[in-house]
């Protein structure tokens, strides 16, 4: 998926139907204890992924889930031919690896390494995750903030971004997040070498305002990369360490995009610092994207390769961010919105279609153009002509066309958003509608 | 014999409480005031003396030793002098020590035993710690103010003698005089808003400034209007309740200003000081005595800085904390007191050096020029405004029109309405509320939403724009009538009237 598309057509929610039903209804609970036990240890499962994970604890306890995984006689959710041939094979390997695995010892050996287990549903769960479309139905944290770092009415800002970054990506990441923290935003990042690690760097020095939050894709008593090692020490001590999968889990491929999509949705704002033009930062755009988490992009010399995706990105007409004051004012602006006092900041944009998804992520300059005119109203229409001849101010046009301030300044807005009127120091100026209509087509076919 | 009377001294606008204790005992004559006196109190002794001898009374060949209590504060003025001689006639005996048990005295005493008024008679009446206040007759009216207190004033220390003794009746209040020193000369009426012709987006912002207490900068060539419409902000200010007008008379009082006459209390006040004036007589202080400046003068009220560009910027960076605070906080070696600020900056600037930068083409500064004059007004101090609006000079056709402009009494009763919103949220205006309160009460419909996130992608807005553009369209929304969601049209509103920031700094952020 291009950048291109991935703004301007997003992707409906991966599977917006998963257990819906159940986050609503159920009030969260604690657990017993051996009910987190069996969860731990379906979590260590061979091939379980959280969407497995969570259609198998949906509507049964863990306890029974594994009881029924031990012994073999777990009936499979779907009744289609191939999706029924594919989970007796996996139900196959779960029971064999069940035989060896004991449920006790897997959350003591947590308990031992200071590992919080948070299964969905229960009320330490991180609740910006239950908004998510595929949450995971077990995490596991390390740190003594993890409640603050994931409660939703935390603000956060990813930053994120390659691994093969330039000094200048570094130093802005850093900058970024130690200006975030300072303002008491969480900075959430994957913790990789590079963009991540400079970004947790600088979150660091502001931890006790703000706790970082670092998202691992393999389970969260590894240590990966290594050259990390101290940067995640320092993480787990004084912000938060959260991975979805089983203790132990080495860092696998697949497993990355899977924690992009974590970042993407513990994230009120999207930071892109550096990123090639099909770097793993792009499908935490992607995620974002989907959820109409807004995205901005660190401007770069276009002479670098390393900034090749975020210039894009911008082109497309993601946001700008050239200082942490950008980041704040489109946090602000995201938690402002109408959906900010309904609760969780990302609710209300899910419910929303998935048209009205992109509107709200990417204000696409071009966007509103219809097919057929451009859809200018009857004052736009008045107002276009009033600005016609030479540079004029707000009072000329509310005298040219009789219009009130407010209707006027709607007009006028729309129109230098349409780029059909140009808006500088001394005031409004038409532009050539020809060259307009030429950009247009031409970024249409971009 | 020893006696022991209330007064009060002036530090800013506040009086401060002073016992003055009287001595007189056996020994050489001499006469010694102690306790912190400055130079006009120290005087104090030979205007006294002259006093009692032009009044015929007996002075005491004896040892005398005057005490203002607290010794550790500074007493300044001559306002002790009354208290001073009442206090000489108790210790000598001439009066009886009762009579002034429950009475403070303030007044200066002049060398033929007149009273003469003092400054901040109003502060110093509230100050002293007695139900009753001898005054100069002069000061009657003002000291009158102060609810609670009898008042009693006198034109000379004979007729507070027989006032005390019982040997006369105090005098009646005067009859107002004309042109007496509590009689401002008639204020020049403030000019109606339906005088201003076109202008419709200044006048706006002129109504927003007054509902939401936003500061407001105009930016405009010589002779569009400016002036005139910073004349009409007063005028659309709700008046001034009961303590808010008594700090304004306070104010004024402790400025040795005249008060206005009693029905215009209520006015909000209307200062105007001078690009040359000093940073002290802006803010207040100085040395000797503490004075309130023109900032303080101007609270409750409008200040108006006429020629912003031309004010030092020395000067404006020390309105800077008062203007966040609504106080000034002046701190001296002995003693710290607070001058009250909460003014509704009003200012006008031109666009650049020649006052024609608004206009493509008809500027002749050169670009240095314009930099050193948008470097002295510098992003920080322009942030205090809330709307930066541009005002141009009004068209020919607008001049000649016939005047079908809203009246200014018109405009206010719609500002008493939106205000009266924004008391139901605890705030006297938008301008005051917290950016937490904000989420509460300016929540973004998803248009405005959209609209100031395509400013932001564009890199037109900062964070700290944004709460102040969520303020102004809070205010807007008030003015309409609408509830706590902002729409995309209080929003585009309040963008226009900031976007003559970008012809002063040359910046596209707001």
């Amino acid at each position: 998926m291009t950048c291109h598309d991935a703004l301007g057509a997003p992707s409906a929610p991966a599977d917006p139907s998963i257990d819906g039903g159940r986050r609503g209804a159920a009030p969260a609970r604690a657990l017993p204890r051996a009910d987190l036990a069996c969860a731990v240890a379906l979590a260590s499962l061979p091939g379980m992924g959280p969407a497995s994970l969570r259609a198998l604890i949906a509507d049964r306890s863990p306890t029974s889930c594994w009881d029924e995984v031990r012994r073999g006689v777990l009936q499979p959710p779907s009744t289609e031919g191939r999706a029924v041939a594919s989970f007796r094979r996996r139900a196959g390997a779960w029971r064999e690896a069940a035989q060896s695995v004991s449920p006790s010892d897997a959350l003591e050996r947590c308990d031992a390494l200071g590992i919080a287990v948070h299964v969905i549903g229960q009320p330490s769960y991180p609740s910006v995750l239950l908004a998510d479309p595929s949450p995971p139905a077990v995490c596991f944290t390390i740190g003594a903030r993890a409640a603050e770092a994931g409660a939703a009415g935390t603000p956060r800002v990813a930053v994120v971004g390659t691994r093969s970054c330039t000094h200048y990506g570094e130093e802005v990441a850093a900058e970024l997040g130690a200006g975030l923290a300072a303002r008491g935003v969480s900075v959430v990042s994957g913790l990789a070498t590079g963009i991540d690690a400079a970004a947790h760097e600088g979150a660091l020095v502001h931890a006790a305002v703000a706790p970082p939050l670092a998202i691992l894709g393999c389970g969260v008593d590894v240590v990966y990369p290594a050259s990390n090692r101290r940067l995640r020490s320092r993480v787990a001590s004084d912000g938060v360490l959260l991975a979805e999968s089983a203790l132990g889990t080495p860092p696998e491929r697949w497993r990355f995009p899977a924690r992009n999509r974590l970042i993407a949705a513990c994230a009120d704002v999207l930071v892109v610092v550096e990123s090639h033009h099909r770097g793993g930062a792009m499908h935490t755009v992607d995620a974002a994207i989907a959820r109409g988490v807004p995205v901005a992009a660190v401007p770069g010399s276009v002479r670098s390769a390393a900034s090749r995706g975020t210039n894009a990105l911008l082109a497309d007409g993601a946001a700008i961010a050239r200082d942490v004051d950008d980041v704040v004012a489109l946090l602000a602006l995201r938690r402002a919105g109408a959906s900010g006092t309904a609760g969780p900041g990302c609710t209300a944009v899910h419910e929303a279609s998935p048209q009205r998804v992109g509107a709200a992520a990417v204000p696409a300059p071009g966007g509103s153009i219809d097919g057929a005119g451009r859809g200018l109203g009857d004052a736009e229409e008045r107002v276009r002509r009033a600005v016609r001849g030479g540079v004029t101010t707000l009072e000329v046009v509310l005298a040219r066309t009789g219009l009130g301030i407010g209707a006027a300044s709607l007009a006028l807005d729309r129109l230098a958003g349409l780029g059909l009127v140009r808006r500088g120091a001394a005031g409004y100026e038409a532009v050539d509608a020809r060259s307009v209509d030429g950009s247009a087509r031409h970024a249409h076919d971009g | 014999m020893i006696a022991a009377l209330g007064s009060a001294t002036l530090l800013g606008v506040e009086g401060r409480p002073v016992t003055v204790e009287v001595h007189v005992a056996n020994g050489l004559p001499a006469f010694a005031i102690v306790g912190l006196p400055d130079a006009a109190c120290r005087e104090a002794r030979d205007r006294v003396r002259a006093a009692f001898l032009s009044s015929g009374l007996a002075w005491p060949m004896r040892r005398v030793t005057v005490n203002l209590a607290p010794s550790s504060m500074r007493k300044a003025g001559a306002g002790l002098d009354l208290a001073i001689a009442v206090g000489l006639l108790v210790a000598t005996g001439e009066i009886d020590g009762p009579a002034t048990r429950d009475c403070a005295f303030l007044g200066e005493l002049g060398l033929d035993g007149s009273l003469r008024p003092v400054p901040g008679v109003l502060a110093l009446v509230d100050a002293a710690q007695a139900p009753a206040v001898v005054c100069p007759a002069a000061s009657l009216a003002e000291a009158r103010l102060v609810p609670g207190r009898r008042v009693f004033g006198a034109r000379s220390l004979l007729e507070v003698l027989d006032g005390l003794t019982g040997r006369g009746a105090w005098p009646a209040p005067a009859p107002r005089e004309p042109t007496g020193a509590t009689g401002a000369s008639p204020a020049a009426p403030a000019p109606d808003l339906a005088g201003v012709r076109g202008q419709r987006v200044a006048k706006r912002a002129l109504e927003v400034a007054a509902t939401g207490a936003h500061h407001v900068l105009f930016v405009g060539p010589p002779g569009a209007g400016k002036t005139m419409l910073a004349r009409c902000l007063p005028g659309l200010l709700p008046p001034l309740g009961g303590e808010d007008a008594l700090e304004v008379a306070r104010v004024r009082s402790a400025a040795g200003l005249p008060l206005p006459p009693p029905g215009e209390l209520g006015r909000p006040p209307f200062r105007a000081p001078h690009h040359s004036c000093s940073p002290v007589a802006l803010v207040g202080g100085g040395t000797t005595q503490l004075r309130p400046g023109e900032l303080s003068l101007a609270s409750g009220g409008v200040l108006f800085l006429d020629e912003l560009g031309e004010f030092p910027a020395s000067v404006l960076e020390t309105l800077r904390q008062p203007l966040e605070d609504g106080a000034v906080l002046v701190s001296r070696a002995r003693a710290s007191t607070r001058l009250p600020a909460r003014v509704l900056l009003v200012a006008a600037a031109n666009p650049c050096p020649c006052g024609e930068g608004t206009e493509p083409g008809a500027c002749r500064c050169t670009p240095a020029m314009r930099e050193r004059y948008a470097r002295r007004l510098s992003a920080p101090f322009l942030d205090r405004f809330d709307l930066l609006v541009r005002v141009d000079r009004p068209s020919p056709a607008d001049l000649l029109s016939s005047g079908d402009a809203e009246a200014t009494a018109a405009v206010a009763a719609r500002v008493a309405r939106a205000r009266a919103r924004a008391a139901e949220r605890g705030v006297r205006a938008n301008a005051q509320l917290s950016d937490a309160r904000l989420d509460e009460v300016a929540v973004l419909s998803d248009d405005a939403r959209g609209l100031l996130e395509a400013r932001l992608a564009g890199g037109a807005l900062s964070a700290r724009g944004l709460a102040r553009i969520r303020r102004v369209a809070r205010t807007l929304a008030d003015l309409a009538g609408a509830g706590d969601v902002l729409d995309a049209e209080h929003v585009a509103v309040a963008l226009e009237l900031r976007s003559a920031r970008d012809v002063l700094l040359g910046t596209r952020r707001a």
